[in-house]
């Protein structure tokens, strides 16, 4: 007999939609990341799928748990990988996430920090979209660059679960 | 609840600019200018870019442009959803379920609860107890923040279950839904509006103590009036001055037209005199309608007239509406039966479709001309945020002299603030060119 699990070390939440070319980047990206990771990896976290950032994702974090946001950013040259600290994120004005989030980033992350008990730790990582449009596919820049997206994702994960690259 | 005021001022001339005005829905700023104590402009710009809904539906079937017109907004998707689906109905004569019928008016509940649950303590609230955003009226009280957020959980819920997802959901179809639960996929929305119904009746008695800026004004209000129900799906478009029209004769006494410093249509009715939608309008042209405990909050807090008079109490409207909608939510639920099949058969034909129904935020009327296909040739929506443009530029006049001996920021933060009142959906609301695409050319807008 197995106890409950424990909780992970790191709360991967992916934003965006799907069916709005690349704002479904995020999806698009884990969804062939996940099937890769190696067991040690995949042991530490847990994946939410959110059309927008909720302060529900972030304040219930578990003790100890770190959270990676995950989602398409407009301002850079499409293509960008984005890396940020969560609470540098809520500052840069040179990119915005791009999914229709009712409350400002900040504002989420502010509050999520105060009924979390203690700011939230961890960190974004974007790509810069091209177009957002209602059926439309990934763009061409954005598909070039869902390698490095994905590799950027992997590290961050493992950085904030303390994993060595390869282990 | 108390009443705070502002003196009268005189000056030779006084700006007031909000760049992008915070804790509201889209982008938009405002320009104010005041001569000698007397309000010569008062603009609500809206600049946020048009979205061009109404073109992007063009060519599409029914059920088709459900789907595309949930995508205009992320908080009120199922409004357009609605007003959308009961205009193809209307036309086509197809007749829903009872069942359908009150799954629908549920629905409607779970926008109402977490759209109104956002603005009362995520936007609005933090006006009325001198904090600069959500995050400092969290640190100071906590429990109050975490109620707002649990009952915005409980609406995202309900639209969940019956939509398929919180945001943009996808189960409406003409003739009824594309799926509907089992009663044993409604337990656990049961179980927590019990929970729920307690936190909206807390909000009524918490919004009930703030205290709000002085202003009164007689205004014109417009909603829908249904003789057994308050006023979601059904209901005839009535005002406080005797309108009187059938839901998709918006058109009869109601027009928009473009001004220079908005992407926003404003509507305007023929004597152009402004009128206002809303929570406000619904309290006070259907509060005989509104559920016993809504009914009873209300009375509760003596602010009937002040919601009337006053649109700084607008939170209150939205507390009993909060109310309402959890307590009629239950209502439904405890009397909830799967209806025989999901959706009734239609057949398309040509024709017009239009229908207005009460958003989150009021009436919002759509029309759209069907071709020999049943395809849509062309469409109008007119959200409630364009309607309301016209009298929250009236109210801006009317209540900025009461702030000008306040310090230009403190004045400013009024103004905004009342702005706020309102609720308004920018995004929601910027559609103003007809976009012409001609063959082979590169794209032409014309306004």
């Amino acid at each position: 007999m197995t106890g409950p699990l424990p909780p992970p070390y790191v709360r991967i939440v992916a934003c965006g939609n799907a069916d709005r070319g690349d704002d479904g980047v995020a999806v698009a990206a884990l969804a062939t990341l996940l099937p890769t990771l190696s067991r040690d990896l995949l042991a530490t976290i847990e994946v939410r799928r959110c059309e927008e950032l909720r302060v529900d994702d972030l304040a219930d974090l578990p003790e100890g748990t770190a959270c990676l946001v995950v989602d398409a950013v407009a301002g850079p040259p499409p293509g960008t990988v984005i890396r940020r600290g969560l609470e540098d994120l809520a500052s840069d004005l040179t990119c915005t996430p791009r999914s229709s989030h009712q409350l400002p980033f900040d504002i989420v992350l502010g509050l999520a920090g105060v009924l979390h008990g203690g700011p939230i730790r961890g960190s974004f990582v974007g790509l810069a979209g091209q177009g957002f449009g209602y059926g439309s596919p990934l763009s061409r820049a954005v598909r070039s660059a869902l390698p490095a997206f994905r590799d950027a994702i992997e590290a961050e994960a493992r950085a904030l679960a303390g994993i060595r690259p390869g282990a | 609840m108390h009443d705070i005021g502002g003196g009268t001022g005189t000056g030779t001339e006084e700006r007031f600019e909000v760049a992008g005005i915070t804790r509201v829905e889209g982008e938009g700023s405002l320009r104010l200018v005041v001569r000698d104590g007397l309000v010569t402009e008062a603009h609500l710009a809206i600049f946020e870019a048009p979205r061009y809904f109404e073109k992007l539906v063009v060519g599409r079937t029914p059920d088709e442009v459900l789907d595309i017109v949930a995508r205009i907004c992320g908080i009120c998707p199922i409004a357009y959803q609605m007003s959308a689906v009961h205009a193809f109905e209307d036309l086509l004569g197809v007749t829903v379920d009872p069942a359908v019928r009150a799954l629908r008016r549920l629905l409607y509940c779970g926008e109402w609860i977490e759209s109104h649950a956002l603005h009362v303590y995520l936007l609005h609230a933090p006006d009325f107890l001198g904090c600069a955003n959500v995050v400092e009226l969290a640190a100071r009280d906590r429990a109050s923040v975490e109620r707002g957020l649990a009952l915005k959980r409980v609406g995202n819920e309900i639209v969940a279950t019956l939509g398929g997802r919180p945001i943009h959901p996808v189960s409406v179809r003409v003739g009824g839904f594309s799926r509907v639960p089992t009663r044993t996929e409604l337990e656990p929305l049961r179980r927590a509006l019990d929970a729920a119904l307690l936190a909206a009746q807390a909000t009524v008695d918490w919004v009930s103590g703030f205290e709000a800026p002085v202003f009164e004004r007689e205004e014109r209000f417009v909603a829908l009036h249904h003789p057994d129900e308050y006023p979601m799906n059904h209901g005839r478009i009535t005002s406080s001055d005797g309108l009187d029209l059938a839901p998709g004769d918006w058109g009869a006494a109601f027009a928009e037209e473009q001004v220079p410093w908005s992407h926003a249509l404003q509507a305007r009715m023929a004597d152009r005199v402004p009128y206002l939608l809303g929570p406000a309008a619904r309290v006070t042209l259907a509060g005989d309608r509104l559920h016993p405990a809504a009914r009873a909050a209300l009375d509760r807090t003596g602010l009937a007239g002040s919601i009337a008079r006053n649109p700084n109490w607008s939170i209150a409207a939205r507390a009993v509406e909060l109310v309402h909608a959890t307590a009629e939510a239950i209502e439904i639920l405890d009397g909830y039966t799967p209806p025989e099949r999901p959706a009734e058969p239609w057949t398309p034909r040509p024709g017009v479709a239009a229908w207005s129904t009460e958003a989150p935020r009021g009436l919002l009327f759509h029309r759209y001309e069907l071709d020999e296909r049943g395809r849509v040739a062309s469409a109008a929506i007119v959200p409630p945020t364009s309607q309301n443009q016209v009298a929250i530029e009236a109210d801006l006049t009317a209540f900025a002299p009461s702030v000008l001996d306040l310090p230009h920021a403190d004045a400013t933060h009024r103004l905004e603030q009342l702005i706020r009142s309102y609720d308004p959906c920018i995004s929601c609301a910027t559609h103003f060119l007809d976009l012409r695409i001609e063959p082979g050319a590169t794209g032409e807008a014309q306004p």
